[in-house]
């Protein structure tokens, strides 16, 4: 469920990257939920033209999914509905961090630059730019940029194809999903069956979003299917078919034809876009390795990386990874004996199988992604309320029960009254829980107050600060962007060293975003 | 001839200084009977309202009869850790109990935080010695680099404790291998936190809405507002706005 200041952060990105008018459709159905074309422009008070145009600028960035569904009181027609896709927006900010993941790229440091990664960072900004594009478009985007000649272009798009085949092996990059699925919803007065016979459980029924976008979604092995080459490259490569008899040369050059086609289409008509689900999962891995290494030192930090890396799954809800051991052998590439490797992955506390007589790890990510909310709670803890409110903090965050007061201030060696000021204060901040129990044989008012973190409800509370904390960040850019055109050319350093910092600070925060809302 | 002598006067009833059997005792005085009453408590004292309330002597009479026993020093002052700001009086034979002083770590009560340091600096020396140790092979280690030492093992817990709160040391279930290889696989050990662990300064404290008190105020275009911050301001320098 995302907050109020999720929804304006949403649309500030949208507002700073497309305009006032995009931003103000993308606002109505942030606010309003899924819509139909007449009604977005009822609520907005636009022409239907403008509105027309602005989703389709946010269908082509991947912001706006469209369904179809029956229109209401009709069997034959139907209606096409809009929705909003808050994380895609708000993985807006990240494609900086997203090219970073290019091993090679440019923004990697200059030894380790490779050409073929420079291709890739380039294929992939050319998608983050543009939403979504053929891959004769960023060839045509790619010509255009390093003005090749024309003798070259036949070389240079075969190897920009092998690199875009490369990310879409990785997963990196995706087909886009179907445009405008049909959804079939159940009439309104027939009731809705959610519950199955002899189940001792109810089927919670999908949300009409929620269908759309699995609707939408491609078959996993449509989704990353590669760009094949034409007959002409394979042919070239010197993969030529030995066919004597007249009937198999006919049939040879019939299935050329269609290989021929199949490489026009992959080509000139089927969309690309990135794969946020694969980039977020990078993230999270980077997250969670930085985290471990502070912890449990480079070793594990690494290895740690070469699990998640194994994972043949990679699903960036999913808490639990799996790896067989030698997939994690493969990620380390030598770089540490087989004995260190099994000391650091019980370490990690990760559980050994054994399947088809491959060892399989697992790990449970549970524990380090909760390391790195605490250390992001407890940084505000300290900051907002010292190293007294920190203690406490640290205390009920690590026992994970009810606690006394009098017991906190032994714990912690405070005064009692301080200890006793301090819990108050984090309860009216909403940080922690209190639970007053009756004091025995004392009077009729007497009670003992016990404590704890409940940490749902304030996680929920904090991402809610986050939102709120990464759209101020956003408005003062704004800002600042807004002032460079007023300034004197001396003072432009100074501003844009400023501007430097507010943006090294929202990608910072974006972490923690990502910790209490992605991950 | 026999007969009383009539030379002599009546004679006077003698004084006697001893009392007779069967007379009733003198009444305590004042002095005596608020030091019964603070012995009775031994180690725990009593606070001078409470005084006053069992013996029923008027106010002025307790703070007189107090300020003579303590010039007698058959009684001191002691200071109740739970309630500060009480007199609290104890006869002098007795110690306070832990009840009263706040136990080991408390002097004057106060914290005596040299006293807490020093525990913690030994605790520390032991993990970083064995590496990986439980709190019954720390208690071991100290014992026997200092016999002396008068702590108890749940002494040492609550310092580890703190340790762990400070995030000085880890708190995990031992795998037994690697540097775990003294402690059995399962038993809960203690292990020196790196440094590096210690010093991440958070993202959302690291700015200034983080901190800020009216966060909840805020809003883009209120009175309250990013655009005219004043903690903005310091933090980027106020030049600019």
């Amino acid at each position: 469920m995302v907050g109020v200041y999720g929804k304006r952060l949403a649309k500030e990105i949208i507002s700073t990257h497309f305009g006032d008018l995009v931003a103000k459709v993308c606002n109505c159905l942030l606010q309003n939920g899924t819509l139909s074309l007449h009604e977005i422009v009822r609520y907005t008070d636009m022409p239907g033209s403008h509105v027309k145009n602005c989703l389709l600028i946010l269908i082509q960035h991947n912001c706006v999914q469209a369904f179809c569904t029956p229109r209401k009181g009709s069997t034959d027609k139907t209606v096409t509905l809009y929705m909003a896709i808050f994380d895609n927006i708000i993985n807006r900010m990240r494609f900086s961090k997203f090219l970073s993941l290019i091993k090679g790229g440019e923004l990697a440091p200059k030894e380790s630059q490779t050409k073929e990664g420079q291709c890739k960072y380039a294929l992939l900004k050319g998608i983050l730019q543009n939403g979504r594009l053929t891959f004769e478009q960023l060839v045509e985007r790619s010509i255009s940029k390093e003005q090749q000649m024309d003798q070259v272009q036949e070389k240079h798009q075969s190897e920009l194809r092998a690199c875009f085949n490369e990310l879409v092996r990785s997963h990196y990059v995706e087909r886009c999903p179907r445009p405008e699925p049909f959804i079939y919803t159940e009439p309104e007065d027939q009731p809705k069956h959610t519950k199955r016979r002899g189940a001792k459980t109810a089927v919670q029924p999908l949300s009409l979003e929620q269908q759309a976008i699995e609707a939408a979604t491609l078959a996993e092995s449509e989704r990353f299917s590669e760009i094949p080459e034409s007959s002409v490259e394979r042919a070239g490569d010197g993969i030529v078919n030995h066919s004597p008899a007249t009937g198999d040369k006919r049939k040879h050059e019939t299935l050329e034809t269609d290989l021929d086609l199949l490489v026009a289409i992959a080509e000139n008509e089927v969309l690309w876009r990135a794969n946020f689900e694969k980039l977020l999962y990078c993230l999270r891995t980077k997250i969670c390795a930085e985290n471990v290494r502070s912890r449990l030192g480079d070793d594990a930090g690494v290895v740690l990386e070469a699990i998640m890396e194994a994972d043949t799954e990679q699903k960036i809800k999913a808490t639990i990874v799996i790896a067989t051991f030698d997939g994690i052998l493969n990620n380390l590439a030598g770089s540490m004996t087989l004995d260190r490797v099994r000391t650091i992955l019980d370490e990690l506390n990760c559980k050994s199988a054994t399947d088809k007589l491959e060892a399989i790890y697992s790990l449970d990510l549970n524990a380090t992604l909760e390391a790195c909310k605490n250390d992001e709670i407890e940084a505000v803890v300290k900051a907002r309320y010292g190293d007294q409110g920190y203690k406490i903090f640290r205390l009920l965050s690590t026992k994970d029960q009810l606690i006394e007061t009098d017991r906190i201030a032994e714990i912690t060696f405070m005064e009692k009254k301080e200890a006793h000021q301090m819990l108050y204060k984090l309860w009216r901040d909403e940080f922690i829980d209190i639970k007053k129990v009756p004091s025995q044989g004392s009077g009729e008012s007497a009670s003992i107050s016990l404590w704890r973190l409940h940490r749902k409800p304030f996680y929920q509370t904090l991402l809610d600060d986050i939102f709120h904390a990464a759209l101020n960040l956003t408005v003062k850019i704004s800002q600042l962007v807004e002032k460079q055109h007023e300034i004197l050319e001396d003072d432009m350093k100074n501003l844009l060293k400023r501007k430097f910092i507010l943006q090294l600070s929202l990608l910072k925060l974006d972490d923690a975003l990502m910790l209490f809302h992605d991950f | 001839m026999s007969g009383p002598d009539l030379s002599r006067k009546r004679p006077r009833p003698e004084a006697s200084s001893r009392p007779t059997t069967g007379a009733p005792a003198p009444a305590l005085t004042e002095g005596d009977k608020i030091l019964e009453l603070i012995r009775s408590r031994a180690n725990r004292g009593i606070w001078s309202a409470d005084i006053k309330r069992e013996t029923n002597i008027p106010q002025n009479s307790v703070q007189k009869q107090i300020r003579m026993l303590l010039g007698n020093k058959l009684i001191k002052e002691v200071t109740d850790i739970r309630y500060k700001s009480r007199k609290v009086y104890m006869a002098a034979e007795f110690e306070p109990s832990d009840e009263i002083s706040g136990g080991t770590w408390f002097s004057g009560g106060s914290l005596n935080k040299e006293v807490i340091n020093d525990v913690r600096k030994r605790c520390k020396q032991q993990i970083m010695m064995l590496k990986a140790a439980t709190s019954d092979m720390i208690y071991k280690g100290m014992k026997k680099s200092d016999p002396n030492i008068m702590y108890t093992m749940q002494q040492i817990g609550d310092i580890l404790q703190s340790l762990v709160i400070d995030k000085e040391v880890d708190e995990i279930k031992s795998t037994g291998k690697g540097d775990f290889a003294n402690v059995p696989a399962g038993k809960v050990c203690y292990r020196i936190v790196q440094s590096s662990s210690r010093t991440q300064v958070g993202a959302l404290a690291s700015i200034p809405c983080g901190v800020c008190p009216r966060l909840r105020d805020c809003t883009p275009d209120g009175e309250i507002s990013p655009r005219n911050c004043e903690y903005y301001k310091q933090w980027l320098g106020a030049e600019y706005f």
